[in-house]
């Protein structure tokens, strides 16, 4: 895990759910997290640039004026971020919805019950890390495409040498 | 919540204790919230009950449900869930005056369990 804070959204109009969520992945991540707390899909998406690695969204915002539903708010996260990771929240448990979801590109469903605190707190330990790898690998990629420009330019000034003074 | 029978409650403040993982100053946030936003929601399920506003019960016992889980007790969980389904559904409507009646006096005496458990945290410290 990195030294940097890493940045969760928390989006669900159940305060008491999102204290409690709040609270466990606070006391399973102290400072290695910083969580940002939204009940409608409109505060989430106006603080969207600030590139949360995870968001843990309601699939049923009644707060919403909008009325849009959990599907296209998660369409709007991932049109505007489609690297953060999003695991929905519902208190129901349909499977359809479900498949829905992951079709779309969440990462998990998780429903919400007793066990479902422990389940998110699990599932945002594993995106957080895979997430760390992924940049690491582009970190890695860039070395990688900077050191070949650098072979490349010493190759093309070897030739040049070779030619002119041959 | 009493027992007629044998006189235990039947709220069970483990599983308050067990979400709060034992922070009890968090345990008195969490008492405090539902204190205040259950009984509220009943309100206004029975409000909306007068009205016919099936969809406002269905939406309302929805939002209130994953809280019931905190009181650890299955009927009172069963009774939002089942008034959940028969307001968006449509279907039996005839029985939700009957199960938001036995829901409110099931959550007021979670409430005064709670209560009595806030004062004891309050006490130890």
């Amino acid at each position: 895990m990195a030294n940097k804070q890493q940045l969760i959204f928390l989006v669900d109009d159940d305060e008491m759910y999102l204290d409690t969520l709040e609270h466990n992945l606070m006391l399973d991540f102290k400072d290695g997290v910083k969580v940002e707390k939204y009940s409608t899909a409109d505060a989430c998406l106006q603080n969207i640039h600030k590139d949360p690695e995870v968001i843990i969204l309601d699939y049923y915002l009644r707060t919403d004026k909008r009325k849009m539903n959990g599907i296209d708010v998660l369409k709007k996260i991932k049109e505007n971020k489609p690297d953060a990771e999003v695991v929905m929240l519902s208190g129901q448990e349909k499977l359809d919805i479900a498949v829905n979801c992951i079709r779309n590109g969440a990462y998990d469903y998780i429903v919400k019950n007793e066990s479902a605190y422990v389940r998110a707190g699990n599932l945002v330990k594993n995106l957080l890390n895979a997430h760390e790898v992924k940049k690491e690998s582009k970190r890695n990629e860039r070395w990688n495409y900077v050191v070949g420009a650098i072979l490349f330019v010493m190759l093309v000034y070897g030739i040049y040498f070779h030619i002119r003074y041959d | 919540m009493e027992n007629s029978t044998n006189g235990k409650t039947r709220t069970d403040l483990e599983k308050l204790r067990t979400i709060a993982r034992g922070d009890e100053a968090f345990m008195l946030k969490l008492i405090d919230h539902f204190v205040k936003e259950t009984p509220f929601s009943i309100e206004i399920m029975e409000a909306s009950l007068a009205n016919h506003d099936y969809a406002e019960i269905g939406s309302t016992a929805h939002k209130i449900k994953p809280s019931i889980s905190f009181t650890g007790i299955p009927e009172l969980e069963r009774d939002i869930r089942r008034i959940e389904e028969i307001a968006l559904g449509g279907r039996n409507l005839g029985e939700l005056e009957g199960l938001i009646s036995r829901f409110k006096a099931g959550i007021s005496e979670v409430v005064n369990d709670f209560l009595k458990e806030r004062d004891r945290i309050e006490n130890n410290n």
